[in-house]
């Protein structure tokens, strides 16, 4: 009897641990659920629920707040939705807040998110409708993902292309490989950098220059910026005018004098000099002759001064100087 | 027409298993009850099957996750790794496997059992006796069988999710905390109130296949030693073939 009861015991251990874990199992799921505790309603019309179903999880600011209760479809474009939500929740559900249909991950089950709306409002109550967000649907994603996929396939055909073009350029590539090149660039730069300076040294001159002339300075200055000498300069023109007009004349004049002269015309002196050729040789001879009497004659003076009849004069004479 | 001689034993065999179901009801609900015969039952046939169930649930759970790690690792979804296992061990694994251990366990005891009673003639001596020999052996078994094989599940489920966690640990670092919100965030009604009524009748086969067999016993030790395996074999073909009209029954109820 006392085995009996001993093993009596050991059974309804057994039992109950077993009733325990399975209530206890199934009170967790349907707190999960929602099924116990405090709720009150909300609802939100939705034109395409995606989905959606009876015991999808409702989140408050990504926060479990409850489940869909029921969805029921009102008219051809409008579905209602209500949601069960936590009494806790309650106090921070406003009747501005949004709501949106949403995917635990990627390709979970359906959710129903609630975000708070923008600015002040009052508190949510039993049975409120609630704005809603409309959802960002998958084939629009899909949509978007696959114009975007045509853009970078473009691109990378066209870089394939462009590096296909670099790639088969021996110019680029020499250009590339030449290791003399960083030191020639380098001196390039130096004298770039040199010329820069002189430049710039130039500019300052040029400068300076210009801020001469622009003050009436030098020579440029005078005809820049003083006024009297542009009038002396037309006058100085118009004289050259006339020299170089008389300078025509007088060249006609000498061109035909000439021309006279060369058809034996010309019977003056100048003429004859110039046409008769033995002229020129009698000149040439008479010259001689002069010079030959002129040196005597000065001789003669000599021997004269040194005479003692003209001696006192030219004493006298030398005394006056 | 004749029908061939094996079909004709088949359906001798489902027509006698059939009445002896019948009796089995007719017997139960009818007062007196044998409330001692049945706790005694209750506790050899549900406690003291508890290491054998337990061991084979913890072992489940740890090789099913490390079975399941690898494809998990190779889609990316190692997270839902406790989800995973603790649905299929509440669905399927838990129920069936226990229910397969408890037929080897259970419905061969109850065959030898029985047959060995039959064949000794104790049987007919109880009835001689004034004792009802149906009500004491056959209905406090079958209803034991019964009603334990669920507690049972729901244990071997326990400590094989408690496995599938040191099976998490093994290769990964989770908390206890986090890995039974997983479980209990994936597990729905649907999937835990069909998986607990099917055992019902799960643990209502072995009992009745056990008994059946070990009552209708033929004469001879090898007689026992036949009833005893036709027992477990029988009873675990039933039990296979249960969940695939459970399995139906929940999909058409729309629970899957």
């Amino acid at each position: 009897m006392a085995k009996d009861t001993g093993n009596n015991i050991k059974l309804g251990v057994f039992v109950i641990a077993g009733l325990l874990l399975l209530v206890t199992g199934l009170y967790i799921i349907g707190k999960n659920h929602s099924l116990f505790g405090a709720k009150f309603e909300l609802k939100a019309r939705f034109s395409n629920v995606s989905g959606l179903v009876p015991g999808n999880n409702v989140r408050f600011s990504g926060i479990q707040a409850g489940t869909v209760k029921s969805l029921e479809i009102i008219n051809d474009t409008t579905i209602e939705v209500v949601f069960l939500i936590d009494k806790k929740t309650r106090d921070y559900i406003r009747k501005n807040a949004i709501v949106s249909i949403g995917t635990e991950g990627l390709m979970g089950n359906k959710v129903v998110n609630i975000y708070p709306g923008k600015g002040e409002a009052e508190m949510a109550e039993e049975g409120d409708m609630l704005a809603v967000k409309p959802i960002a649907d998958m084939e629009d994603a899909m949509e978007t993902l696959y114009t975007t996929n045509d853009n970078v396939r473009r691109i990378s055909e066209q870089l394939l292309n462009t590096m296909e073009r670099i790639n088969s350029s021996p110019a680029l590539w020499g250009l590339l490989e030449d290791s003399t090149l960083p030191v020639h660039l380098r001196v390039s730069l130096v004298n770039i950098r040199k010329a820069s300076n002189d430049i710039s040294g130039a500019a300052a001159d040029l400068d300076e220059m210009v801020k001469g002339v622009a003050q009436g300075e030098g020579v440029a200055g005078l005809l820049l910026k003083d006024t009297s000498a542009k009038r002396s300069l037309s006058t100085a023109i118009l004289n050259i005018q006339n020299a170089s007009a008389e300078a025509g004349q007088l060249v006609t004049r000498l061109d035909k004098m000439v021309m006279d002269i060369e058809s034996g015309r010309d019977s003056s002196m100048a003429g004859l000099i110039l046409g008769d050729t033995s002229v020129v040789g009698s000149i040439n001879r008479s010259l001689s002759n002069i010079e030959t009497g002129t040196a005597s004659f000065s001789e003669n003076m000599e021997a004269l001064k040194h005479n003692f009849l003209f001696r006192g004069y030219f004493r006298k004479k030398e005394k006056n100087k | 027409m004749q029908l061939p001689k094996s079909l004709q034993a088949f359906l001798q065999e489902a027509g006698n298993l059939a009445a002896f179901t019948g009796r089995f009801f007719r017997e139960a609900f009818r007062p007196r009850y044998e409330w001692r015969e049945f706790i005694r039952q209750c506790f050899i046939i549900g406690y003291k099957s508890l290491p054998l169930i337990g061991v084979t649930g913890f072992i489940m759970g740890l090789v099913l996750t490390m079975q399941l790690r690898p494809s998990l690792v190779d889609y990316g979804v190692e997270a839902q790794l406790p989800a995973m296992v603790s649905l299929a061990i509440i669905r399927e694994i838990g129920p069936v496997i226990t229910a397969l251990i408890f037929a080897g366990k259970i419905g061969s005891s109850i065959g030898a059992e029985l047959g060995s009673m039959k064949v000794t003639e104790q049987i007919d001596a109880m009835e001689v006796s004034g004792t009802n020999p149906f009500k004491y052996l056959v209905v406090t078994r079958v209803a034991a069988a019964t009603l334990m094989l669920p507690v049972l599940v729901i244990l071997s489920d326990a400590i094989s999710i408690y496995g599938g966690y040191l099976g998490v640990n093994i290769k990964a670092n989770t908390s206890w905390s986090l890995f039974i919100m997983q479980v209990f965030d994936i597990l729905d009604f649907s999937d835990v109130i069909p998986a607990v009524v099917k055992t019902f009748f799960f643990g209502f086969a072995v009992g009745i296949i056990g008994c059946y067999k070990g009552y209708n016993s033929k004469k001879g030790t090898e007689g026992v030693g036949a009833s005893a395996n036709t027992a477990v074999v029988l009873s675990s073909l039933v039990v296979f073939i249960i969940d695939l009209l459970a399995v139906q029954v929940t999909d058409l109820l729309g629970l899957n």
